[in-house]
């Protein structure tokens, strides 16, 4: 009896074992291509297609925290992520391949009257996502700029104080009630704080990237292709990548119809977190959806070498990738 | 001094144990109450000792020793602190662990027997003019039960106490009494002094009830 | 002898028996970022105690055992002074509508709402004295309220001064119920692991975890995790020990 016993536990903890075994997806030649985007900004990168070829492909618009599991466990064949998780999973052995920039940059600075970058120096700076792209690439224009930065909720002379909140509203918050003088925020949010708070002017991170690196922005997100699916499907993925390269000014043309595909194809549950859109702030989210050719491919690795010499590194993987990650045109 | 007990009432919720009753018993005489399980013997010490207030009526009594049904002892003490947890002389306490004839142990290593002795012996290590005593030889064999009535009548004649002692047991009374009140439903039925070592018609008393 | 050698493989078997599982379960998922294999974890596991950044780590989780004690010790202590004036029955009806209430509000909600009333470093500790306090009350009164009313009763037929009675019956009778609440040292790490994570308060193991989490770093956050049980197990032992330390027991 009591071997029998212990043979039935044993067999049932082996089943127990089995849904993980499950969690791979499997390919077929004949569904609909699986596409996936985190809420906010880089969703707009799509919404062309997500208004006009519905139909077409399989389009799910994610929790911006949870895009990054899509590709762990294997269930997205298309999808745009930060370029720092693209080439971090790339690196841990995901075959997601880089194929196209989704956008460039969507960071402006907060700050109440005119204001240029040296003036942070002995303040607060409220920055959200911390150890994303937001944070990565904000300490990467003060350190270029030869400012220094420090951690901390309270301001330090000679040095820009950096304080860390949850999310994007968090910061607005922060600089509404006082708490810091200036933040960093996102588009569409950078928009709603111009509204939302008295006497706030932006400043473009983007452009003050310029004047360092002599390009416009960083490649902040980018669309990332199934590794496998180049081989078995891969006339499928030229496809769409083709019509994804035409529709990059669509948001600005028809922000409102943007703004309700994206709401369409939200996942279950999930809320979006834009709500309406003009064209300037459309404009400001910065969406470039170059297929990825020389330019493309050494705009992000400089800014991943950018985030080494930061001494940042762990976030995207301990290393620069491999040029096998690209997909060129 | 006496203990005085003056038109006592007392109730727990519903039942009235005592109504109207009043008893004295005699400074420096051993008074023992005998009677029925649950008839109130307990309660009486209780009210002498001001752990419990009667609901009417007075209870004259001074500071007491109080040997309890169960031990009482502190789980943390080995048996001489239990006894200088009361009293501070620390060879008293030595001769009367001698005396009941317990090692000086933890209590959870100690018998029944045990436990009830240094509860026995703790009631003198600090003479009181009072002392309670509730069924203080229950649990021991005869032999010990002899030995410890004899050392507890040489301590209550060494110390001139006033004793209320409750016991079942009419051949304990006949041994250490004075006097013997037999309660029924709150009321004296028997109540003699002794007489030639011993207290007529007690048992045949006991037996009817 | 051979009795306490085979007591000890119990817990070493089913241990033993869990990791299996896991190995199992790590191999048949295949994928490091979804499920590392035990080896792995253990891997990174001592890397990060005691690899070249090992620093950042021990400094993590100093601070979080710091912050935990503390929210354990004023949790712990006001408790015990609830639980002390609450033997008054009219005390204890008063302060139990506002128990039920800290007992019964959702900890998410706790920890969102210090999120904003206080600074990241601290919200963690307000967060596990709010959720720690109504548990250790209960647990408390149940200590008191087991109290030997028979030895309380000697005490004061026999007239033993206050100080005594502190000092020989209630401290030490007390202790053992004390040294049982350590175990809501567990509870604290916990509560406050959790609320630092959301919080992203610096130098914290929470911290660590989120950035584990954020990078994709699955062996890691699987260490850390590793790391709080620990804690957790050691606390453990603190308290049997202890309890075993009192020769009256």
């Amino acid at each position: 009896m009591k071997r029998i016993c212990k043979l039935f536990s044993l067999i049932l903890c082996l089943c127990l074992c089995l849904p993980l075994v499950a969690c791979g997806s499997k390919a077929s030649t004949t569904d609909k291509l699986k596409v996936f985007a985190p809420d906010g900004a880089p969703a707009l990168a799509l919404s062309g297609m997500l208004a006009e070829d519905g139909d077409k492909y399989d389009f799910t618009v994610v929790a911006s925290s949870s895009i990054g599991s899509k590709l762990v466990d294997g269930s997205a064949d298309l999808a745009i992520v930060p370029t720092n998780a693209a080439v971090n999973l790339y690196n841990k052995g995901k075959d997601y391949r880089i194929a196209a920039l989704a956008t460039v940059g969507n960071l402006y600075l907060i700050g109440k009257g005119d204001f240029t970058l040296s003036d942070l120096t002995g303040k607060t700076l409220g920055v959200f996502g911390q150890n994303n792209v937001p944070d990565l690439v904000l300490r990467a224009l003060l350190s270029d700029n030869d400012m220094e930065t420090v951690v901390s909720d309270e301001a330090a002379a000679g040095k820009v104080a950096l304080r860390y909140f949850a999310d994007g509203p968090a910061v607005m918050q922060a600089i509404k009630k006082g708490v810091v003088p200036f933040g960093l925020l996102p588009e569409p949010a950078a928009t709603a704080a111009l509204k939302n708070i008295e006497g706030a002017t932006l400043s473009d991170v983007q452009a003050e990237r310029q004047k360092i690196t002599g390009s416009y922005g960083f490649p902040q997100a980018v669309l990332v292709v199934k590794g496998s699916l180049l081989e078995d499907r891969k006339a499928d993925v030229d496809a769409f990548l083709t019509r994804y390269a035409t529709l990059g000014t669509w948001a600005e043309e028809h922000p409102q119809e943007a703004v309700a595909a994206v709401s369409a194809h939200m996942a279950e549950g999930v809320e979006a977190s834009i709500k309406a859109l003009t064209k300037e702030t459309a404009k400001r989210c910065n969406i470039r959806v170059d297929r990825i050719d020389e330019t493309a491919r050494n705009q992000v690795k400089s800014f991943m070498q950018d985030i080494i010499d930061l001494g940042l590194s762990e976030s995207i993987g301990g290393k620069l990738p491999a040029d096998t990650i690209f997909y060129h045109a | 001094m006496d203990i005085k007990f003056e038109n006592i009432r007392k109730c727990y919720g519903e039942p009235v144990v005592y109504d109207g009753f009043s008893l004295i018993a005699e400074s420096g005489k051993v008074t023992a109450l005998l009677g029925r399980s649950g008839c109130g013997k307990t309660t009486l010490l209780n009210l002498a000792a001001g752990l419990v207030r009667p609901d009417a009526g007075t209870v004259t009594a001074g500071d007491c020793s109080y040997v309890f049904q169960t031990p009482r002892l502190l789980p943390n003490l080995k048996a001489r602190d239990n006894l200088l947890y009361v009293g501070a002389d620390p060879t008293r306490a030595d001769e009367l662990l001698r005396l009941v004839e317990v090692p000086n142990i933890y209590p959870k290593a100690m018998s029944g027997g045990m436990a009830q002795r240094i509860g026995l012996a703790r009631a003198f290590i600090a003479p009181q003019p009072i002392v309670l005593m509730d069924e203080p030889f229950k649990s021991l064999d005869i032999g010990l039960k002899y030995r410890l009535m004899d050392l507890s009548k040489r301590l209550i004649e060494e110390s001139g106490a006033t004793v209320l002692f409750v016991t079942h047991d009419p051949a304990e009374a006949e041994y250490l009494a004075d006097r013997a009140v037999v309660l029924e439903a709150g009321a004296i039925v028997y109540d003699r002094p002794r007489e030639n070592d011993a207290f007529p018609d007690l048992t045949a008393t006991l037996k009817r009830l | 002898m051979r009795r306490k050698l085979f007591n000890l493989l119990f817990p070493i078997g089913a241990v033993a028996a869990l990791v299996a599982i896991w190995a199992i379960a790590a191999a048949a998922a295949g994928d490091r970022l979804i499920l590392p294999s035990p080896a792995e974890t253990a891997a990174e596991f001592f890397r990060m105690i005691g690899g070249k950044t090992c620093g950042k780590f021990w400094a993590a989780f100093g601070m979080t055992l710091v912050r935990s004690l503390l929210a354990y010790v004023c949790a712990g202590a006001a408790a015990f002074g609830f639980a002390f004036l609450s033997r008054n029955e009219y005390v204890r009806r008063a302060l139990y509508p506002i128990f039920s209430v800290l007992r019964a509000v959702p900890t998410m909600a706790v920890i969102f709402l210090f999120l904003i009333w206080v600074r990241a470093r601290w919200s963690p500790v307000w967060v596990a004295v709010t959720v720690l306090l109504p548990t250790m009350y209960a647990a408390f009164n149940q200590a008191f309220d087991a109290f030997d009313a028979g030895l309380e009763e000697m005490s004061r037929v026999y007239r033993v001064p206050l100080r005594v009675r502190l000092q020989k019956m209630y401290v030490p009778l007390l202790l053992p119920p004390l040294i049982d609440s350590l175990s809501f040292l567990s509870l604290s790490i916990k509560l406050v692991v959790a609320a630092e994570a959301l919080a992203m308060t610096a130098t914290s193991l929470g911290a660590l975890l989120y950035n584990a989490n954020i990078t994709f770093e699955t062996a890691r956050l699987l260490a850390v995790s590793l790391a709080a049980v620990l804690a957790g197990f050691v606390i453990d032992g603190l308290t049997f020990t202890g309890k075993r330390l009192l020769p009256w027991i």
